[in-house]
C-alpha cells in the first residue's frame, strides 16, 4: 500500500487586496502527482514558494485541493477526513504550533487528548516521547523558555503523540543550529526504522540527501522530477564552488580554462570565486591552486536555487 | 476530552490574566448598582444589583475567551493543528470556555463581599439549591453561546468588535442590566430566547424568602437554549471550517 498518493493535484488561491475582494488567481500547485511507498522517507525539495507547505496542508486536511486527489494510506483527504486525521502526524517547522505559556508536558497531554488518547495512555505516551526527544529534564518548564532546537524536538514529540503511521515534516530543521539539526535527523532515521512513512519538505539539499530514500523536486507548484538521493550528492559536487585568496590574474585565467569550470569572478574582498559545472573539475582546479602556492582555499556546496538555475536554466531537467 | 480541555484552559488562564480581567469590573459594577438601588429606596432590587454584575462578568468572560482562543491559536499556529486533529473542535472549545466560566464564578464572592463590606448588607440565599443548579445550568449555556460565537471568530479576524457587539444586546435582552419589565413591550418576548433572562429571574428569585416558582420551566429553558447553542455552533463551525479550508484563510493572522 502507498503511504501517500497524490494524483493531478492542484490548488489555486485568489489574492485579495485592499480595494478588491478578489484579485488574480495564484496557482500554488499544478497537476502534482506523487507516490510515496509505505515506510519510505520521501523528500520534497524546493525553494521558498515552491508549494511544499501547500501540499502538506492538503495532506493534513486543513486545506482543500481545487483539483485532483490525495490519499493517505488509501484514504481520500477530502471525503475521508476523519480517517486521515487519525493516521497523520504533523510537524510544522518554526516557532509556531506550540502553546508557549504551558510546559512541554502540558502541551503533549493536551495534544494527546485532541488525538483521543485516554488519560493514562496520554500521560504514558507524553512521558515516553519527552524522553525520546531528550526533554525529560525540561518537561515541566514553560515552552517559551526553550531554545529553537528544543521547541522543534517538542514539535516532533507532538507529531508523534498518537503514534501515527504517516508523518508530515514541513521544514522541520528551519532555523536550527547544525548540531540540533543533526540530532533531529538522527531521530528521523529512527522513525524510518520503525516503518513510518515520512514526507519531509526542505530546501536543504544536504538534509534531503542525508535522510531521504527518494526526493521529489518541486518548483512553482510543479513537480520537476523524482530522484534518488545519490543524484543530489552528484549535483552537490558537480555544482560546487571554490573561493580562494591570493590568486593573480594569470592563475585565474589558467583555472578558468580547465574543463568543467563554469565561471570565475572576483569577490569584493579581493578573493576569487570559481564555479564548478562538471564532475571532477573541482579536483583539477584545487590541484592547480595548490601547485601555484595558494593555501587559502574554501569549497562550498551550491544553494538549491543555484542548482535549479544550472539544471533548469542551463541544460534542462529530465522530467 | 472535555476534562482535558478544561484542565488545559485552567493552566493557560493562570498565565493569561486577560482571560479573567472581567473579574476586576465586578466590585465596581456591584457598588454602582447597589448605590443606585439603595439611594432610590429600592431595597427590593438588591438582588438585581448583585446578580447583574455576576452574570455580566461570567458571560463576557465566556465570549472573550472564545474569541481569544481562536485568535491566539491562529496567531500561535495551533488552530490549523487543532483542526487537523481527530477531536471535535466544538467539544474542545466548549470545554475550554467552560473552564473560564467556572473561574468567573469567583465574581459571586466579589459581589457578596462588596455588598457586605461596602454597604453592610449580608445577602442571604434562602434557596441555595435552586441558586446552585441555575448557576451551573447558566454556566453550561454561557459556554454554549460562546461556542456558537466562536464560529464567527474563525471566519473573521475582527473578533473583538463582534464580541462587543454580541455582549451588550445579550445583557439588555437578558434583563441583566435592567429588569425585562422595563424594556419596551415589543422587545420583551424576544428576551425569552436569551438564556440570561431565565437565569437572572431564577437567581434573583432564589435570593428572596418566598418560594421560587417556575424552576423546572426555567431550568428546561436554560438547558434547551444551551443545547441549541451547542448544536448550532457545531453546524455553523463545521460550515465555517469547510469554508476556510476551501479558501485557505484558516492560518491567516
Amino acid at each position: 500500500m502507498l503511504g501517500v498518493e497524490v494524483a493531478g493535484l492542484g490548488r489555486s488561491f485568489t489574492t485579495a487586496s485592499k480595494f478588491r475582494k478578489r484579485g488574480p488567481l495564484v496557482e500554488a500547485l499544478h497537476d502534482v502527482s506523487l507516490a510515496v511507498e509505505a515506510g519510505e522517507v520521501h523528500g520534497l525539495l524546493g525553494p521558498n514558494g515552491a508549494g511544499k507547505t501547500t501540499l502538506c496542508k492538503i495532506l493534513s486536511t486543513v486545506l482543500l485541493p481545487t483539483s485532483g486527489t490525495a490519499r493517505v494510506m488509501g484514504h481520500d483527504v477530502v471525503s475521508e477526513t476523519a480517517a486521515v486525521r487519525r493516521l497523520v502526524g504533523i510537524v510544522f517547522g518554526g516557532e509556531r504550533g506550540l502553546y508557549t505559556r504551558l510546559t512541554a508536558r502540558q502541551n503533549l497531554r493536551y495534544w494527546a487528548a485532541l488525538y483521543l488518547l485516554p488519560g493514562p495512555e496520554a500521560n504514558r505516551r507524553a512521558d515516553e516521547l519527552l524522553e525520546r526527544v531528550g526533554l525529560t529534564d525540561r518537561a515541566d518548564s514553560r515552552v517559551e523558555t526553550f531554545s529553537r532546537g528544543m521547541k522543534q524536538r517538542l514539535h516532533l514529540a507532538r507529531g508523534l503523540i498518537a503514534d501515527p503511521p504517516v508523518l508530515l515534516l514541513d521544514e522541520p530543521t528551519t532555523g536550527m543550529d547544525p548540531v540540533a539539526a543533526r540530532e533531529f535527523r538522527a531521530i528521523v532515521h529512527e522513525l524510518r526504522v520503525e516503518g513510518r512513512t515520512i514526507l519531509l519538505t526542505t530546501h536543504d539539499m544536504v538534509e534531503a540527501e542525508a535522510v531521504c530514500d527518494r526526493v521529489t523536486l518541486i518548483d512553482r507548484g510543479r513537480v520537476l522530477a523524482t530522484e534518488p538521493p545519490r543524484t543530489l550528492g552528484r549535483w552537490l559536487s558537480q555544482f560546487g564552488r571554490i573561493d580562494a585568496e591570493g590568486v593573480d590574474e594569470a592563475l585565474l585565467n589558467e583555472v578558468a580554462a580547465v574543463d568543467g569550470v563554469g565561471a570565475t569572478a572576483c569577490n569584493a574582498d579581493g578573493s576569487v570565486r570559481i564555479e564548478i559545472a562538471a564532475d571532477g573539475a573541482a579536483a583539477v582546479v584545487l590541484a592547480h591552486l595548490v601547485a601555484a602556492g595558494v593555501t587559502s582555499v574554501r569549497t562550498s556546496v551550491p544553494s538549491l536555487e543555484e542548482v535549479y538555475l544550472q539544471l533548469i536554466g542551463g541544460r534542462g531537467l529530465d522530467v | 476530552m472535555v476534562w482535558a480541555a478544561v484542565r488545559f484552559q485552567l493552566s493557560n488562564s493562570r498565565r493569561t490574566p486577560g482571560d479573567v480581567e472581567a473579574l476586576a469590573t465586578v466590585p465596581l459594577l456591584t457598588a454602582i448598582f447597589l448605590a443606585i438601588m439603595l439611594n432610590s429606596g429600592r431595597d427590593d432590587l438588591i438582588g438585581h444589583a448583585v446578580i447583574g454584575p455576576v452574570l455580566m462578568a461570567m458571560s463576557v468572560m465566556a465570549l472573550n475567551v472564545a474569541g481569544e482562543i481562536i485568535q491566539s491559536d491562529r496567531y500561535a499556529g495551533t488552530l490549523e493543528l487543532v483542526i487537523a486533529a481527530p477531536a471535535n473542535i466544538v467539544v474542545v472549545l466548549w470545554g475550554r470556555v467552560l473552564a473560564v466560566v467556572a473561574l468567573g464564578m469567583l465574581s459571586l464572592v466579589e459581589a457578596w463581599l462588596v455588598a457586605w463590606l461596602g454597604f453592610g448588607i449580608v445577602i442571604e440565599v434562602p434557596h441555595a439549591g435552586v441558586f446552585a443548579v441555575i448557576l451551573a445550568a447558566s454556566a453550561f449555556a454561557m459556554a454554549g453561546t460562546a461556542t456558537l460565537a466562536a464560529s464567527l471568530f474563525v471566519l473573521t479576524r475582527r473578533g473583538f468588535a463582534y464580541r462587543v457587539a454580541i455582549s451588550f444586546p445579550l445583557y439588555i435582552l437578558g434583563g441583566v442590566i435592567v429588569p425585562i419589565a422595563f424594556l419596551p413591550e415589543w422587545l420583551q418576548p424576544l428576551s425569552r430566547l436569551v438564556y440570561l433572562s431565565w437565569s437572572a429571574d431564577l437567581l434573583r428569585a432564589s435570593l428572596r424568602p418566598e418560594p421560587v416558582t417556575g424552576v423546572a420551566l426555567g431550568l428546561l429553558a436554560i438547558l434547551a437554549l444551551a443545547f441549541a447553542s451547542v448544536l448550532m455552533g457545531r453546524r455553523l463551525l463545521a460550515w465555517v471550517v469547510d469554508r476556510v479550508r476551501s479558501d485557505g484563510t484558516l492560518a491567516q493572522v
